[in-house]
């Protein structure tokens, strides 16, 4: 087989230029790099038009006021309902969700392939239905079309079979970057939820591709932060008391959010196939409804509102109103299969709540509380660590937007209560639950991380043959190779150097050839015991025993490993769900 | 050796790599076509909201003013004037806090700019905050202001000294007066009045008197108006007499017809005038005798407090007791033939106003002129 592997499947169109397959391996690694650049640079354009159309559609249906009224609050979102669900059901059909999901799917089955359609489908319909007022978010999409236009471009131009897995997350990270003006935590996103693993393959791409996107998204979008970030105060470690009271109310909000659209997706998507031509104008109807009654600050992906949250321009009674609202339309929105993303109505709810909660503790306990500011931006943190099951993007993410470290302490205090009540309350993420719905099955990051790693110590035994010293094997070996059940004796040699004979070469060989035999064997790998069995698995090859030595005496055995051994030990290790 | 091996990576791969930066070209100018065309609907959009804003503040509209120029800001975050001008509509809706956070953000880019220290001053001095008022008020007056530097910082120093008036700081105003009368040009008619007008103010009556007297012939009737307010105040009545008979040449005017009216009552009832018969100068000490008599027996009513007592307890009682020693009216002839009995009666006369326009409040007509006669003395041109 040749260095660079060809697609098993058709990819796509042939690539224009016949220069990839005889890139060797190593070039290859450079020029994805490389590739890694222009995909920043390529998303970070595409996420600008995004954006732009969003904030353009929404001139045009809901208008430039900034307190929206009026009955086209009402017909807006319906009409551009029906719009989408004629697109997605009739051109589109790839384009429902979130896009997280979906950027998973191509990554674990279909060797990275993302329709190009997708993006296409994924652009016009997020940005009709989030600039009309659907509780939405311009974040997940970007991703997909990130994805999409890397896996794109990577089948344009003949990657290896692994590459163009490796691409889309690449895109996708980029694409994200671009929309959260965050690089840092777009690829901690990725890595953590799509991806899965750390590897400095992968690492460097992704970092790549992020920091050029958000290069071109600052030089068209400029480079001010999402939020006027207020002035951030911890006034005392007791005041961490209070955050962990947002972690609760976080907890318990991305539980019922967790619940309702589950709940609510299972259901609509068990109707008759006619009716999704009506869910997304339905949804838009009551959220349009909402919106003319009171409430607009819930159309849409609603950042002007998390500013003035964080501004302390609402009352901890609307706050929760606002946040209990926005969990409901987001559902509606999302269960009823308009394309679009779950991170900023994530982020709005978690900034209405920390924002009530910090106006409720200014109320209760006034020499506790510091800024509403503070409370709203950890507040977007919890339910993005409890919501979306990423504690640790949520924890940089904090710190990226807010730009202060200060805040770090109640972050953490408040994102792991959070994280741990939905944890328990809900074992599976969403994006599992969504995922399975669909009826597929796809890597759960959570759970692989959670998975015990077994090591050599769970599976080796002790030696209880004789162990010989390569000098006394001379003198000692025929009267000592009775001793035991071992079918192979171990010879120690220099520290590190271990070798094995049979009973039978001991007993047939002179035990001078046999010295120099043994001697001019290449020595047993040797195993720890904190070795993972999958890489002492892979040391067995021609092997039936290895040792396993003590890490900082290596003369020193501390059992040995066979085939067998592990097996018995994957056997008896306790049974992770799926 | 293979190709791989012979050929630099990236030559090979020169033609992708021309490739992806042309179609990273030809889709920046398409990104950039498309932002552009956006941003300049988002221009125009705030214009309009900007221009709507303006209306509404000329109305004094400033809470719909808010709301607009907060839209324009929302189109065009950098708007050269929308951040003055929504924190300027924010002051004008009393919504000082706020209004007081805009300026410092200005303030923080620009803070030598004139006109930011001077509305951070008139907003801290709106929320009782002296010590910044004061600080931004001379930040103002010394800082840098784009258009008519000099008329600008005058202004601020007029505001500064109306704050310090507000604020009972009446040496500093006086003070702040001086120094801002002393910076006016010459030929700066209009200037010099309203230095000459700040001088009244913070009660510099004798620079203020010089700086009306100095343009009555640049404009004798204000000039006139305002050096008799300076005479009167300064007690010099004949002075008044004359400025306000001059002012009133050019035109009636009901304040000053009262003001000459006190002013030659007040010279009407003066003893110790030029140029008076002994007699009349008797006549003169008698009335004003009678007249604060009469004066102190009617606060005495009003207060309801005896006035004979024995011994007299309050002021009242003791000034009724000399009062009533020297009467029942003095003796004309003793009174124009010596004028140390005119003096002790015209002193008695003196306190005795001033002690009952302490209780009853300031009089009027007779027993104010009196009054002056007893504050001013010798002031009172003869």
């Amino acid at each position: 087989m040749s260095a660079i592997e060809t697609p098993k499947r058709p990819l796509g169109p042939q690539g224009l230029i016949p220069l990839t397959p005889e890139r060797s391996g190593q070039a290859e690694e450079r020029f994805f790099l490389l590739l890694s650049i222009f995909i920043g640079v390529y998303a970070g354009l595409a996420v600008v038009c995004f954006r732009t159309s969003i904030e353009w559609l929404r001139l045009l249906t809901l208008g430039s006021a900034p307190a929206l009224s009026g009955p086209r609050l009402i017909v807006a979102p319906t009409v551009a309902g029906l719009v989408v669900a004629v697109l997605v059901m009739k051109v589109f059909p790839a384009v429902r969700g979130s896009g997280v999901n979906q950027t998973k799917s191509a990554l674990y089955i279909s060797n990275g392939y993302i329709p190009f359609r997708t993006a296409i489908g994924k652009f016009i319909c997020s940005s009709l239905a989030i600039g009309s007022g659907h509780s939405l978010g311009p974040e997940d999409p970007s991703l997909q079309i990130g994805a999409t236009l890397a896996s794109a471009l990577g089948r344009r131009l003949r990657l290896s079979r692994e590459k163009v897995r490796l691409i889309a997350p690449v895109g996708a990270a980029a694409g994200l970057a671009a929309a959260f003006n965050a690089p840092i935590s777009a690829v901690l996103f990725v890595i953590e939820e799509v991806v899965g693993r750390w590897s400095a393959g992968i690492l460097g791409s992704v970092v790549l591709s992020a920091v050029s996107s958000v290069v071109v998204a600052r030089f068209f979008l400029g480079s001010q932060p999402m939020f006027r970030i207020p002035t951030i105060s911890l006034l005392s470690t007791e005041e961490l008391l209070a955050y962990a009271a947002l972690g609760v109310a976080g907890g318990a909000a991305s539980l019922l959010m967790a619940k309702t659209i589950t709940f609510l997706r299972a259901r609509l998507k068990a109707l008759p196939r006619w009716s999704q031509y009506l869910q997304p104008g339905i949804a838009g109807l009551i959220i349009g409804t909402i919106g003319y009654f009171g409430f607009p600050q819930v159309m849409g992906a609603g950042y002007e509102y998390m500013d003035q949250a964080m501004h302390n321009q609402f009352t901890w009674q609307v706050l929760l109103i606002l946040a209990v609202l926005k969990i409901l339309t987001t559902t509606l929105s999302f269960t009823s299969g308009t394309p679009g993303g779950m991170f900023a109505p994530t982020l709005f709810i978690g900034a209405m709540l920390g924002a009530a909660a910090g106006g409720v503790e200014h109320i209760v306990l006034p020499h506790l509380a510091g800024s509403v500011g503070t409370y709203a931006l950890v507040g977007m943190g919890v339910l993005f660590a409890a919501f979306l099951r990423a504690p640790l993007t949520s924890v940089f993410m904090v710190l990226e937007v807010s730009g202060n470290y200060s805040i770090i302490l109640p972050v953490i205090v408040a994102n792991t209560i959070a994280y741990l009540i939905s944890r328990s309350l809900q074992p599976i993420p969403i994006f599992e639950l969504l995922t399975r719905q669909d009826g597929l099955v796809l890597p759960s990051m959570e759970e692989e991380r959670d998975e015990e790693v077994l090591r050599v110590e769970d599976a080796m035994r002790s030696y209880t043959g004789p162990l010989l010293d390569v000098s006394e094997l001379a003198s000692m070996a025929a009267e000592r190779t009775g001793a035991g059940q071992e079918a192979y004796l171990l010879v120690r040699g220099a520290p590190g150097d271990w070798y094995a004979v049979t009973r039978e070469e001991l007993r047939q060989a002179k035990a001078e050839a046999l010295i120099g035999e043994t001697l001019n064997r290449s020595g047993l790998p040797i195993l720890f015991p904190d070795t993972t069995l999958e890489a002492a698995l892979r040391k067995f090859q021609g092997y039936k025993v290895l040792p396993v030595v003590h890490r900082a005496d290596q003369s020193k055995l501390e059992g040995v490993l066979t085939m067998d051994l592990i097996l018995r030990g994957y056997l008896k290790a306790p049974h992770q769900p799926h | 050796m293979n190709d791989t091996d012979t050929f630099p990576w990236w030559r090979k791969d020169a033609s992708i790599v021309a490739a992806l930066v042309a179609m990273a070209a030809i889709s920046f100018v398409v990104t950039l076509i498309f932002t552009r065309s956006y941003q300049r609907r988002e221009q125009a959009l705030a214009e309009r909201w900007f221009q709507r804003g303006e209306a509404h503040l000329t109305q004094g509209r400033p809470r719909e003013a808010i709301i607009d120029l907060r839209t324009a800001m929302l189109y065009e975050p950098d708007g050269p004037q929308f951040r003055l001008r929504l924190a300027q509509a924010l002051a004008a809706n009393n919504d000082t806090p706020q209004a007081i956070a805009y300026f410092q953000n200005l303030w923080e880019g620009q803070p030598g700019k004139g006109l930011y220290n001077l509305e951070l001053a008139r907003l801290y001095a709106r929320s009782g905050d002296a010590r910044k008022a004061t600080q931004f008020y001379n930040s103002a007056i010394y800082g840098a202001w784009d258009e008519n530097p000099a008329e600008q910082r005058r202004r601020a120093r007029l505001e500064y000294i109306t704050f310090l008036l507000a604020n009972n700081s009446r040496t500093q105003a006086q003070a702040e007066a001086i120094t801002l009368a002393a910076a006016v040009p010459p030929t700066d008619v209009q200037a010099r009045f309203l230095a000459a007008d700040i001088l009244m103010k913070t009660g510099e009556y004798e620079r203020a008197a010089e700086g009306y007297t100095s343009l009555l012939r640049n404009d004798p009737i204000r000039a006139s108006t305002g050096a008799a307010e300076a005479a009167f105040q300064l007690g010099r009545f004949r002075s008044a007499l004359n400025y306000l008979q001059q002012a009133l040449s050019k035109g009636p005017s009901s304040s000053l017809q009262a003001q000459l009216e006190q002013s030659k009552l007040v010279l009407a009832m003066d003893p110790v005038q030029h140029r008076l018969t002994a007699a009349e100068r008797a006549r003169r000490v008698i009335e004003a005798y009678n007249t604060a008599g009469k004066r102190l027996q009617q606060c005495a009513a009003i207060k309801n407090e005896p006035l004979m007592a024995t011994p007299p307890t309050t002021d009242m009682q003791r000034l009724y007791d000399e009062w009533a020693t020297l009467g029942p009216e003095p003796n004309a002839k003793r009174l124009a033939a010596d004028p140390e009995d005119r003096d002790q009666v015209m002193n008695l006369t003196g306190r005795i106003e001033e002690a009952t326009s302490r209780q009853c409040g300031t009089p009027a007509g007779a027993d104010w002129a009196l009054l002056m006669l007893s504050r001013f003395g010798e002031g009172v041109e003869r």
